[in-house]
This record gives structure tokens, sequence and C-alpha cells, in this order.
């Protein structure tokens, strides 16, 4: 395992004789040692997959709210749309939050945290269907 | 130069930058959305704040591609790169006409 370490851009290799360590956050890379690089990229993916997320959320919010502008649709969709903007901005900031936490877990060879943020992301994705399914029964019954 | 760098069987940095272009590419779709939208509402402000950071998304997705392409002496014109390229300038342009409509 050891032998099949690869090293990423060239900058780990040489620890000690080397320049001293300066990668922010302090949080994170002044605790522990460098991990295999394959570990600390693939949780840089996750992270991004998350931000992706957060930014689908927000294209969602926006698509919603214009839709909404375009089509004069009533009120409650521009409440949702509001809060899938919000939503997808909080999951973003969750994303850098947790890459930290994660990194920082790595370098000291910890346990890795639960990732928070999927509860909350399954229990908003649910709900919103749930909104948005009553709110299509409810006009439905308006019309008939 | 290229040799010289070891393999990684899984690809790792490969994947990395591919996520990287996807979310930088989706940061500027969702940019151009709400310069959509902020164009419709007539908030002129938002449109033009909204369009630089497509720009500078798309801008940020060339430089870091071109600057890898050097390190790696391989051309940065590859058809991901040109196709990025197409994008962007398409993007810009219908921001324009849309400017140019409005005003």
């Amino acid at each position: 395992m050891s032998e099949g370490m690869p090293h990423g851009s060239g900058e780990p290799t040489e620890r000690g004789a080397g320049p001293v360590d300066q990668r922010r956050p302090r949080w994170v890379y002044g605790v522990g040692r460098d991990p295999d690089v394959r570990f600390s990229l693939a949780s840089e993916r996750t992270a991004l997959a998350w931000v992706r997320t957060g930014l689908s959320l927000v294209a969602g919010g926006v698509a919603l709210t214009t839709l909404a502008s375009l089509a004069d649709l009533p009120f409650v969709l521009d409440v949702i749309a509001l809060v899938a903007c919000l939503a997808g901005g909080a999951l973003a900031a969750s994303a850098l939050y947790s890459w930290r936490r994660v990194e920082r877990a790595l370098r000291e060879d910890q346990p890795l945290p639960a990732p928070s943020a999927l509860p909350w992301l399954v229990g908003g994705v649910m709900l919103l269907g749930l909104v948005l399914a009553a709110y299509a029964v409810f006009e439905l019954v308006g019309d008939l | 130069m290229r040799a010289k760098k070891a393999r990684d069987a899984g690809l790792q940095p490969e994947r990395t930058a591919l996520s990287w272009q996807r979310t930088a590419l989706s940061t500027a779709m969702v940019a151009l959305l709400l310069a959509f939208a902020c164009l419709r509402g007539g908030f002129l402000v938002g449109t033009a704040i909204a369009g630089v950071v497509a720009v500078a998304a798309g801008a940020t997705l060339f430089v870091v591609r071109h600057r890898t392409a050097r390190n790696e002496r391989v051309s940065p014109w590859t058809p991901l790169t040109r196709i990025a390229v197409l994008l962007v300038v398409t993007a810009v342009l219908g921001a324009v006409l849309a400017l140019l409509i409005l005003l």
C-alpha cells in the first residue's frame, strides 16, 4: 500500500527539508499528516458534488420564480422558490464545512464524521414534493 | 515531464479536475439563469453581476485547463475545451443580445 502511494502535484514529496507547510485553512492542515492523496481528492470531489446539489437547488428556485412571474402563478410558488434558493446556499456552505471536518479527520486518522447535510436534504426534498403535490391537489379540487 | 509523473490507476486527479469543471459549468449555467430572471424583472444590476459571475466561471475553467495543459505539454484545445468555449461565447452573445433588445 505504501509503495502505491501516488503523489499529486509534487508538493508533498520532501517533508521536513522542504518549505514550511502554509496551506490554508490551518484548522485542517495544521494537524495530523498528509493522508493518501486519493482520499483527499475523493473528499474534494464529494464537497464539489454537494456544491452542485446546492447549485441545482438554486437553479430550481430561480427557474420556479421566473416561471411564476411569466405565467402569473400564485404567491406560494415564490415562497417555495425563495426557500429552495436559501437551502441551496446553505448546502454550499455546509459542503465547505463538512469538507473541512472530513479532511481533518483524514489527517488525524479518525473516523469520518457522518454526512450531516444528507438527512436535511432528504427531508427538504420530501417536504418540497409533498407541498407541491398538496398544492396540485388543492388546485385540482378548486377547479372542479 | 508527463512520463516522469507516476500514473494513478484510479485517475483521481483527472476525476477531481472534471468535478471542478462540472461545478464551474453549473455555476455559469445558474448565473445565466439568474441573469435572465433579473433581466425579466428589470433588475439590470443583478443581470450585470450574474453575467460577470458566469463569464468568470467560464474564464476560470479555461485558465485552469490552459495551465494544466501547459504543465503536461499537451494542447489545451481538446474537444471538451472547444465545446466549453463555444458554450461560453454563445452565452455571452445571448446576454449581449438580451441587453441590446432591452435597452
